[in-house]
């Protein structure tokens, strides 16, 4: 990582160069001296909103889903002019019918809450084993030691240990 | 005798096209493998739908004719390459098109849409920047193509594009500076 945070009054030079990387949030852009240079920076403020202007652009663009039926079409439209003989084949008629697959993370997603309430059951009930178990023959233990204590100190040593073997 | 030659023909017929569909078989494994993603980048970068279908039939025809009918080594990074240079042709047609239209609206004096100034147009942006995009070397438009359209990751983007993965980031940081310094240039203008 590179001591950026140390520099007090960096030039617009070494501003332009981190213009990047405040926009892949390695550098922040409300650190104190970016922020001090790039008000009183024309230069610099055209650039960072080219970088924005860029950022957003491919935002805007992969956040524009394609028509469900844009794969079948496309498949649909190149099957027929392909050989006569590759269009007769089984494989040719699976994709005509093709539909897009989504990801395998984003086919989960309807499965999220199901999960997530699985994993606490699981989770109540490795710490009921762990946790509260032991922790009950834990207690036990110390509760045997304190009720040990008290008969020592008020009937001496020899008659608890008596009374405790029996 | 003529009875005689058409019979002949018809059997040639026959065992080209078993021959055909032998040797063919793998550009359909292709389509099936690589479709999804292609369409998603063919989308990203033309953003219109019958384009898309045009550029994805023209990827897989070069596939299919490519070398005489011999496979490539490389399936994936042919078919990447080759729909983003289909694209970037169509893209050049249909824009050489727009300007002969606006020509046209011009020289019968109708008068230009003008936006309100500060607003940020989202198609307008999109458009704009697949126009900067269009004007990058073909090299580091390659890179953005597949790094950021296609979604591929930098090992997979230069793997693809026979490059080390250090020279793709450095492609891809150059080639956001230019369109970062264009975007900013035009907005100004």
């Amino acid at each position: 990582m590179k001591p950026l945070f140390e520099r007090k009054n960096p030039d617009c030079k070494t501003i332009r160069h981190w213009i990047g990387d405040i926009l892949n949030s390695r550098l922040s852009i409300h650190c104190d001296w970016v922020q001090a240079h790039i008000v009183n920076c024309p230069r610099c403020q055209r650039r960072l909103t080219g970088f924005n202007r860029v950022a957003l652009g491919l935002h805007f663009i992969k956040s524009q889903r394609h028509p469900k039926d844009l794969l079948q079409k496309a498949n649909q439209q190149t099957l027929m002019v392909l050989h006569q003989s590759l269009q007769q084949l089984p494989q040719a008629q699976k994709l005509r019918d093709k539909q897009p697959r989504p990801k395998f993370l984003y086919r989960m997603t309807r499965y999220s809450q199901s999960i997530s309430h699985a994993a606490a059951c699981l989770a109540i009930l490795i710490l009921m084993r762990c946790g509260i178990f032991s922790g009950m023959e834990k207690f036990q233990s110390e509760g045997q030691k304190v009720i040990h204590q008290y008969y020592v100190s008020n009937l001496g040593e020899d008659l608890t240990d008596d009374i405790f073997t029996a | 005798m003529t009875t005689k030659s058409v019979s002949l023909d018809w059997c040639w017929d026959l065992t080209q096209e078993g021959s055909v569909t032998a040797d063919r078989k793998w550009v359909l494994t292709a389509m099936n493998q690589y479709g999804d993603s292609l369409i998603k980048l063919l989308w990203r970068i033309l953003g219109q739908e019958q384009d898309v279908c045009d550029a994805y039939q023209e990827t897989f025809l070069k596939l299919a004719h490519c070398q005489d009918g011999i496979r490539p080594r490389n399936i994936k990074a042919y078919l990447f390459r080759t729909a983003g240079n289909v694209a970037v042709s169509h893209l050049r047609k249909k824009k050489r098109h727009l300007r002969a239209c606006q020509q046209i609206a011009l020289n019968s004096a109708t008068q230009p849409n003008e936006n309100v100034p500060g607003e940020i147009d989202q198609m307008e942006l999109q458009q704009k920047l697949r126009d900067q995009i269009l004007q990058l070397p073909q090299y580091l438009r390659n890179v953005v193509f597949l790094h950021d359209l296609g979604e591929m990751s930098y090992q997979q983007a230069a793997q693809t594009l026979g490059i080390s993965v250090a020279t793709a980031r450095v492609y891809r940081c150059r080639a956001i500076q230019f369109l970062a310094a264009r975007l900013a240039d035009r907005k100004e203008k």
